[in-house]
């Protein structure tokens, strides 16, 4: 039996598919991890008439690299993924800094609602201006 | 929403079309996670809803804008009133009545001339002003006096120039222009100084190819445009003409108080003195945008001619900037009738409304050429005050505010209640209504006991007898038929005014006797009402008519005429002006 596709999304680059020439869907948990990355990426006043979406990471990686930046990035982290992303059930979620390379890396750990599969997803948190 | 599978249309908010296009969505298998704010769907949503929006939003504005009823921009209601050849008015510089007084020093020259634009400064609340000469005066001597009088106009003068090359229309740069001083010259060109003056056309009526003409018109908000004829309908400009545009520039009704005047240097090589006549008057605002909607259709159905009364109105309004509401009313109305007439009473703006005798004439000249069977009669206003006296309990329990807060709000309510219920001719006074005002002042006003009386303020010529009529037009209060008894109050009382009984001076009284005869006394030092004249004239209680000679010796500003209605309300005719004097509110509030 064909395993059922319950989560999609476009993928960012709207990328056409090389033999269905339709666009390209991310289905299922990477859907939803492009889903959290977007919302770690996105500011709060970023999105018309919804100022508060977005986990507002940025102002942090211009802050001196400390465990209390770490800890408070990963707070917003949690915060922004138990807001706006109900299909992902947070499982763990860590921050570490990288002094000497000048950024954070955040791993975080979910699983979506439609299946108990721990899924990981790590991302590069660097400040770019 | 029930899920159809069709897009909806009717949402005009940001949210509601997001929605409608998550809807729309939730029907397509291969977009099941729709509604999760993360995913690149709900960004591109967000894009084409903001689209979608903003296309709402410009088609609803611009559908308001089309039309001269829902404009919100005056630039729109501007362009509306154009279409229906309106012009709105722009601020009006106020005058003044002033004497030259030229010292020659002994010498007697044929002629003096006082140069157009020629300036005096006064200073209002600390802002200097000037006003200037509209044209050359020529003053000559009168037994070797040389003094002339004039009238000058606030505002600084502003001339701009303009090289014509091909365009026909040329934008003032001024918002604060007076358009009745534009003065319009087209110079030949830049090496050709012949010039000569153009004049102003309402109308395209009895125009030639060679007519010298400009026309005037709105141009955006507050700003105008000159309009110069095509060759056909006025004479055409040729390129490389240069247009001289000379206005004032003026402050509008800021200018009214204006009343003491500085020369700025000498006229001719002499010294020259300025006496102020009359002080600053007619200076007014511009149109504002709910006035050019109102006023741009009837102007247009009043085609430029007066017929009937809302003709009258409009073009009174339309010329007129100064006058802020009129009455009109045919002369068969008046008493005594005045058959083939119009009375005309304008209101001007300001605290103090009089209208000077100068504009009175220009508007019976304005309107002689409107109209060939109807003569313009301008009559003064005839106002009715109103005298308030309550008396408000309140609960301090609820409210922060003192009793002397409370009064000030209460009293701002009154003023208030004026300019929203008894603006315009013919508005009448209900008393239920300015009780439940003062009751809606503030939460913690328990009650109010309001009573009031009306005022007809006079003011007679003093040390001559004249005859004073008028009428109330209501009834008046009169629960005793009989002569007043000593302490009894009177229905009809003066406030006080000298008097010279057989070339004895006394603080004098008009009142009537309670059974309508008019009389004048004063108060002795035991209290008493000693009678100076038992009979000097009439009051009907009925209609409110009174009628009665009046010699005063002398009085501060007017004699004014309290009566108590019979009725709480007061109604007034189309030809009376009802408004609350403030200086007659007296407010007790208490527990």
């Amino acid at each position: 039996m064909a395993i059922q596709k319950v989560y999609s999304d476009l993928t960012t680059d709207l990328d056409i598919h090389p033999i269905k020439g339709d666009l390209t869907l991310l289905t299922d948990e990477a859907s939803v991890k492009r889903s959290i990355i977007n919302l770690m990426f996105t500011e709060p006043y970023e999105r018309f008439f919804n100022p508060d979406i977005g986990a507002g990471l940025k102002a942090y990686l211009f802050e001196n690299i400390s465990p209390d930046t770490e800890y408070i990035i990963r707070e917003k982290i949690i915060e922004v993924i138990n807001n706006y992303e109900p299909r992902a059930n947070i499982i763990n979620v860590s921050v570490k800094a990288f002094p000497d390379q000048n950024y954070y890396s955040a791993s975080i750990v979910f699983s979506v609602l439609t299946s108990n599969n721990p899924y990981t997803l790590d991302v590069i948190l660097k400040r770019a201006r | 929403m029930a899920n159809t599978g069709f897009l909806s249309v009717s949402e005009t908010s940001f949210d509601g079309i997001k929605n409608n296009l998550k809807t729309f969505l939730k029907t397509k298998t291969e977009f099941q996670d729709y509604d999760f704010e993360g995913s690149n769907l709900s960004s591109l949503l967000d894009v084409l809803s903001y689209n979608t929006y903003m296309n709402a939003y410009y088609l609803n504005m611009l559908g308001s804008e089309m039309f001269l009823d829902s404009s919100q921009l005056k630039e729109s209601a501007v362009s509306h009133a154009k279409e229906l050849n309106y012009l709105p008015r722009s601020r009006t510089s106020s005058k003044a009545l002033v004497t030259f007084t030229i010292n020659t020093g002994g010498t007697l020259p044929a002629s003096i001339i006082i140069p157009e634009d020629y300036v005096i400064r006064t200073v209002v609340d600390n802002v200097s002003l000037d006003f200037t000469v509209p044209e050359d005066i020529i003053v000559t001597s009168a037994s070797g006096v040389y003094s002339v009088q004039t009238y000058v106009y606030e505002g600084k003068i502003v001339e701009e120039f303009f090289t014509v090359n091909g365009a026909t229309k040329y934008i003032l740069q001024s918002e604060n222009i007076d358009t009745n001083s534009i003065k319009v010259h087209v110079i030949n060109s830049s090496a050709d100084s012949t010039n000569s003056q153009y004049s102003y056309a309402e109308s395209l009526v009895g125009l030639t190819p060679q007519s010298e003409v400009y026309f005037l018109q709105g141009y955006r908000d507050n700003r105008y445009e000159i309009v110069f004829g095509d060759g056909v309908l006025g004479k055409a400009l040729t390129n490389g003409n240069i247009v001289k545009v000379k206005y004032r520039s003026t402050n509008g009704e800021f200018g009214n108080r204006a009343s003491n005047f500085s020369t700025t240097s000498k006229v001719d090589g002499y010294d020259i003195n300025v006496t102020t006549n009359l002080v600053a008057v007619d200076g007014s605002e511009r149109e504002d945008t709910e006035t050019i909607k109102f006023y741009s259709p009837r102007f247009y159905s009043a085609q430029n001619r007066g017929v009937t009364r809302d003709d009258f109105e409009a073009l009174v309004r339309q010329k007129f900037p100064q006058i802020r509401t009129v009455g009109v009313y045919g002369g068969e109305d008046a008493v005594p009738p005045l058959y083939g007439k119009v009375i005309i009473i304008p209101v001007p703006y300001g605290n103090i409304p009089i209208l000077s005798d100068q504009l009175k004439k220009e508007i019976v000249n304005y309107l002689s050429t409107k109209t060939i069977t109807t003569e313009a009669v301008i009559r003064d206003p005839e106002y009715l005050f109103i005298e308030i006296y309550s008396s408000v309990k309140f609960d301090p329990t609820v409210t922060t505010k003192t009793a002397t807060q409370l009064k000030t709000d209460i009293i701002q309510t009154i003023k208030s209640f004026d300019a929203n219920n008894l603006d315009e001719f013919g508005s009448d006074f209900r008393k239920s209504k300015l009780v439940a005002a003062i009751d809606d002042t503030d939460p913690s006003i328990l009650s109010n006991d309001t009573t009031v009386r009306a005022i007809y303020k006079i003011a007679p010529q003093r040390t001559v007898t004249q005859k004073i009529e008028f009428s109330y037009g209501n009834a008046l209060y009169r629960p005793l038929q009989y002569v007043y008894l000593e302490t009894e109050p009177e229905v009809f009382k003066s406030n006080v005014f000298t008097y010279d009984k057989n070339s004895t001076l006394y603080n004098a009284y008009i009142s009537d006797d309670g059974v309508g005869t008019i009389r004048i006394y004063y108060i002795n030092q035991g209290g008493q009402r000693i009678i100076l004249e038992p009979n000097i004239g009439t009051i009907d209680y009925t209609t409110g008519d009174v009628s009665f000679d009046l010699n005063p010796f002398n009085y501060s500003g007017s004699i004014d005429l309290y009566a108590k209605m019979n009725d709480q309300d007061i109604t007034v005719k189309e030809s009376k002006f009802l408004r609350i004097d403030y200086s007659k509110i007296t407010i007790n509030v208490g527990t």
